[in-house]
């Protein structure tokens, strides 16, 4: 009986379709498509803006326990979970003021595209088997060309606030790209060649025995001392320090222009956990867990991984003060750099062998 | 956009106007007074890339007129407003008063009051190197130590609130004595909440389940408990390498330029010279109690700070002694009227503030009202050390050697 109403209606509705205009029509099924649940629910816009939120909302909770508080508590049923989106109500309302002296076209447009930029990492991270929104051969150079970019539009977000502050912020921000950059792209060399891919699906299956953190342990612990860098976190948060710079080269961005560069830190720092996993934790390989479906099970060890990767990120804020300039380059080039060398030296001698 | 159809001369200033930033390799910017790294008070740093080559301390942003308001208040209503430069550590700023009061009346405090009077410094002094060292980690970009600093400071504010009924700025001090006793007991909330502070920081249970309601025996709980978190702050910044490297060997002040400059208190102590009020001339109880006057040979930010640690140390063994020595009696001479006269003369005294050496000249003409009060605040003697080691240092050493001379603007401009 029933399956004949659900009949009766997929007729109705095919009827239904039928009868509309064609661009409705193709629209329509472009929503029902797996491109478009893709880039909207899973890999795509939904999944990251729970994702950051969540690590927004853990790392207050996380700090506020390695001080001794108690962190956000009133908004929101438990714990102060709708914390974020007050503040984000309380950004949104505020003025949008630009700095009389700044380049107006330049210093609107930058918040914008560095977000954009940064969501569109996702793009290429695969999040599962098949899942991923745009899948190619070289993937992984994709993402990183996304994480080369995003360094542009902050300095140029801080040159163009005409400010002095800003100005300093800035300077200090390229020399920050100079340091890490480099050993940033050697600690993949070793991943890649391993591999021998380029495709993060790829890298992630050869990963199906070992994961690649213990033959490339040192390519691990150089990814992720330049990936901080790459994130601004304590204690490589010199860009925006404080005490020395107001806010480094974001002091003069308010409300929403301000939300953005906040969201688009952070969406970095889950593109940076995620593809921490992807690269060295063995992604979506991981034991069988009798009670979740097999299914889900890939997308489960993923996210459990990165948010370890996270949990480590952010309880150096807790830990450690912050580094300065000249320290910040004599470990970039004295001490990264060759160890990731020496890290592309160890896995081509493996290959050589015959281990990997 | 910018050269809108307007004259040559317009767009020559237009286009000056685009650099922002002077011409040339130098970068002049203010850091202050809306600054989160310095508070009421200005510096003009011009810069060569990263390299500080000059800086101009800007003072005065919260000048109150203290000095002045003195002549038209009475000697006991001075003592309030006195207190306010330095609010943290308001035992530190009045005691000197007191003193030279006391000097000029010719009188001395009963040895309650004096003992009394110790221990309420000390509290202060801690309280005031907790903020110090709270806010050295921020400074630092650590964020952790200052929550913990301000948490352990909570408990001992709640002592200085049970014996001079405020959390600061008690006005406790009076011509003749303090202003009350201590009380006898404890009330039952805060060792309650104490208990559970103890447990949630240590892990474990208060020794012996209970912790004492009476007066002394809770005093000296609080100094264990503190003395224990002291050890903890240790590993979690002192000795932190990073710390050590962004403290060490910044903002060096030799021995010798320390005594020429004339700085006080823990800077001059960090530098290796060891002078303090309360062992060089010895007021009230101080002479009776055994204690270190730590120093540092270092002559860097880092000693200046693990100074400041050591201090709260020897503070804490300052209290223990005082409340196991503190004999029963009397706490004042006799209640003052508001208008006492003050026999005329001139009289300098100086006491040990958490900062330095607070020293006060008064000058008396036998009236109500004092005829002349000259204060002279331990960071308004720090001050001339900012010019003389924010040069040719990195921008990022800037607030690290601020804030080891512990400058405290209020307390300069007075």
């Amino acid at each position: 009986m029933s399956s004949l109403i659900f009949q009766e209606l997929a007729r109705a509705a095919a009827n239904f379709l039928s009868g509309l205009p064609q661009p409705l029509k193709d629209f329509i099924l472009f929503l029902h498509s797996d491109a478009f649940i893709k880039a909207i629910i899973f890999p795509g816009l939904l999944f990251i803006l729970t994702f950051v939120m969540f690590t927004i909302w853990f790392e207050r909770k996380l700090l506020a326990r390695v001080m001794v508080r108690l962190g956000p508590l009133h908004v929101g049923k438990y714990a102060g979970l709708l914390q974020l989106v007050a503040d984000a109500v309380k950004l949104l309302s505020k003025e949008l003021i630009v700095p009389e002296k700044a380049i107006k076209p330049l210093y609107v447009s930058m918040p914008i595209l560095c977000c954009t930029l940064s969501m569109l990492t996702f793009a290429f991270l695969p999040l599962g088997p098949g899942w991923v929104i745009y899948p190619s051969d070289i993937s992984l150079l994709l993402v990183f060309v996304m994480l080369a970019i995003t360094p542009i539009t902050i300095l140029v977000a801080g040159w163009a606030s005409r400010s002095k502050y800003s100005f300093i912020g800035m300077v200090r921000f390229a020399f920050q790209v100079f340091s890490y950059e480099v050993p940033f792209f050697l600690a993949i060399a070793g991943v890649t060649l391993a591999a021998r891919s380029f495709n993060l699906e790829k890298i992630v299956e050869a990963q199906a025995g070992l994961p690649f953190i213990i033959p490339a342990l040192l390519g691990f612990i150089v990814f992720l001392i330049t990936a901080i860098a790459e994130v601004e976190r304590v204690p490589f948060d010199l860009p925006t320090a404080e005490q020395e710079l107001v806010s480094g080269w974001q002091t003069e961005y308010t409300g929403a222009y301000f939300a953005l560069f906040y969201l688009a830190a952070y969406i970095k720092l889950d593109v940076i956990a995620i593809l921490t996993t992807l690269l060295f934790l063995g992604g979506w390989h991981g034991p069988l867990i009798p009670n979740i479906p097999e299914s889900i099970l890939g997308h489960f060890w993923l996210i459990l991984k990165s948010l370890i990767v996270v949990f480590l990120v952010l309880l150096l804020r807790g830990v450690f003060p912050r580094i300065t300039l000249d320290k910040l380059l004599d470990l970039g080039w004295r001490v990264l750099i060759p160890l990731s060398l020496l890290n592309l030296l160890i896995v081509a001698i493996l290959i050589q062998i015959g281990l990997l | 956009m910018l050269f809108r159809g307007e004259g040559v001369e317009v767009v020559k200033e237009k286009v000056k106007s685009l650099e922002v930033y002077e011409a040339g390799p130098m970068l002049t910017f203010s850091m202050g007074p809306q600054h989160p790294g310095t508070g009421h008070f200005r510096m003009i740093i011009t810069v060569v890339g990263d390299t500080v080559v000059r800086c101009d301390p800007d003072p005065g942003f919260v000048h109150r007129g203290e000095e002045k308001l003195c002549e038209y208040k009475t000697w006991i209503t001075n003592i309030p407003h006195l207190e306010r430069p330095a609010i943290l550590d308001a035992a530190g700023m009045i005691y000197p008063y007191v003193l030279a009061v006391e000097r000029l009346m010719d009188i001395e405090p009963p040895e309650r009051a004096k003992y009394l009077r110790v221990i309420m410094a000390e509290l202060q002094r801690i309280c005031s190197h907790l903020y110090w060292l709270g806010l050295m980690g921020v400074f630092a970009g650590h964020a952790t130590i200052y929550m913990w600093c301000f948490g352990d400071r909570e408990y001992l504010v709640d002592l200085t609130q049970l014996i001079g009924g405020q959390r600061i700025t008690h006005s406790y001090f009076v011509p003749g004595g303090v202003r009350n006793d201590a009380p006898s007991k404890v009330p039952k909330e805060l060792v309650k909440d104490f208990r559970r502070y103890y447990r949630m920081m240590l892990g474990k249970d208060y020794p012996g389940g209970e912790v004492p309601e009476d007066f002394r025996k809770y005093v000296l709980a609080v100094c264990e408990f503190f003395d224990t978190r002291l050890d903890e702050y240790y590993p979690m910044l002192l000795d932190s390498p990073l710390f050590i490297y962004r403290t060490r060997g910044v903002g060096i002040l030799k021995r010798e330029d320390a005594i020429s400059l004339g700085v006080v208190g823990p800077v001059l102590r960090g530098s290796g010279v060891k002078s303090d009020t309360r062992i060089d001339e010895p007021y009230d109880a101080y002479p009776y109690l055994k204690f270190n006057v730590p120093t540092m040979d270092g002559c860097d930010s880092y000693s200046r700070i693990m100074v400041g640690y050591y201090e709260m140390r020897e503070s804490v063994r300052i209290i223990k002694q005082a409340v196991e020595q503190m004999p029963e009696g009397p706490v004042k001479l006799k209640q003052h009227p508001v208008t006492i006269k003050v026999p005329a003369g001139e009289v300098f005294a100086s006491a040990e503030a958490a900062r330095g050496q607070c020293s006060y000249y008064i000058r008396s003409d036998g009236t109500d009202k004092p005829y002349r009060v000259k204060i002279c605040s331990p960071s308004f003697r720090n001050l001339i050390a900012i010019p003389h080691l924010i040069k040719d240092v990195r921008i990022a050493d800037i607030p690290i050697i601020y804030w080891s001379l512990n400058y405290w603007p209020v307390e300069c401009d007075r």
